[in-house]
């Protein structure tokens, strides 16, 4: 249990700081809680936006209702997040290649143990961000649901 | 960078639009291309795309196939690692103890069942781990189906069943994952 002391102090430093105050500063912090960026809303992301405008210009005529633009942007971003899922899964997968044993030839025995634990950590990872796939899929699949009627009209691609 | 080897120039494959927005597949290193573009063409020869949306789905069906596969084989590469790993660790052994004892015989490569059990057991946290991605591939695998039904029944069923062979192995072209 935290005494009264101990938390008046820690009011006490609060206090004195505001946190960053330069802009690059606060660039900086802006990204201390970002691990894969999976959760974010991605046309924060001006690479990312313009991705999921091309994307939705695929799906929607320029000329189309708001309602469907919409729409389309709303499974744009959910494609556009699902292929920067795979993308982190396919890099999570990559570390868990074999490394090379570094051990010296008395500690053997410990050495795939340790091997253990790194894949552990990295599928731990790959659990993680499957519900972020869920996600992206549940809502691509509702707005497609909405757009159908576009697609009937036919955005033709040729084959 | 994935590996490259000849296509099926008979399978369909996504138009360059689609192609554009589809980018890279994800694929680790050593893992082929072109059986992945492959493995598209054959879906894409049964499902037909007309739209971007089916050729989405097409590339899903792929992906979860190709994914499930992988860790599929990821549970056998565990065991053959861990195999590897207690091989070399006694051959570094051996090679100190031969300097100091001529009549040292390095032990043999663990390859019995028991020695599978005993990696087995090391790595039993993993496999329950790679089961629950698994099966998590495989849900995703049926939603996805679910819409294809949704829109054309007869053809989910044709991609089940061409799924399923590609998954268990009895495709011809078989994507070896992590070799």
């Amino acid at each position: 249990m935290t005494s009264e002391a101990k938390i008046a102090a820690n009011r006490r430093n609060a206090q004195r700081s505001a946190g960053p105050r330069t802009a690059p500063a606060k660039a900086r912090v802006r990204r201390n809680a970002l691990r894969h960026g999976l959760a974010a809303v991605v046309v924060n992301d001006p690479a990312v936006a313009t991705e999921v405008g091309r994307v939705a210009a695929a799906l929607c005529d320029p000329g189309a209702a708001p309602s469907d633009r919409e729409r389309a942007l709303i499974v744009a971003e959910a494609q556009v997040t699902l292929k920067r899922i795979r993308r982190v899964r396919a890099e999570i997968m990559e570390q868990m290649s074999p490394a090379p044993p570094t051990r010296p030839p008395d500690a053997q025995d410990t050495a795939p143990m340790l091997q253990v634990e790194g894949n552990a950590r990295h599928l731990d990872q790959l659990l993680r961000i499957e519900r972020y796939e869920r996600r992206a899929l549940s809502r691509r699949k509702r707005a497609v649901r909405l757009l159908a009627r576009i697609i009937h009209d036919g955005v033709d691609f040729g084959r | 960078m994935p590996a490259k080897s000849a296509t099926n120039s008979l399978s369909p494959v996504p138009p360059d639009e689609v192609q554009a927005l589809f980018g890279d597949p994800p694929l680790l290193r050593g893992e082929d291309i072109g059986l992945y573009n492959e493995l598209m063409g054959q879906f894409a020869k049964i499902v037909e795309p007309k739209d971007m949306i089916e050729w989405w789905w097409v590339k899903d069906i792929t992906d979860h196939s190709w994914e499930i596969r992988r860790l599929r084989r990821f549970k056998v590469l565990f065991i053959e690692f861990g195999r590897d790993m207690m091989h070399l660790g006694a051959k570094m052994r051996a090679t100190v103890l031969a300097d100091e004892d001529d009549e040292y015989e390095p032990p043999p490569v663990p390859d019995s069942e028991k020695d599978s059990a005993q990696l087995f057991m090391v790595r039993v946290g993993e496999y329950k781990r790679v089961d629950m991605l698994i099966a998590s591939a495989e849900l995703r695998r049926v939603h996805t189906l679910r819409e294809i039904e949704r829109r054309r029944e007869h053809l989910a069923r044709r991609l089940r069943k061409a799924s399923d062979e590609i998954i268990d192995g009895e495709f011809a072209a078989l994507p070896q994952a992590a070799e």
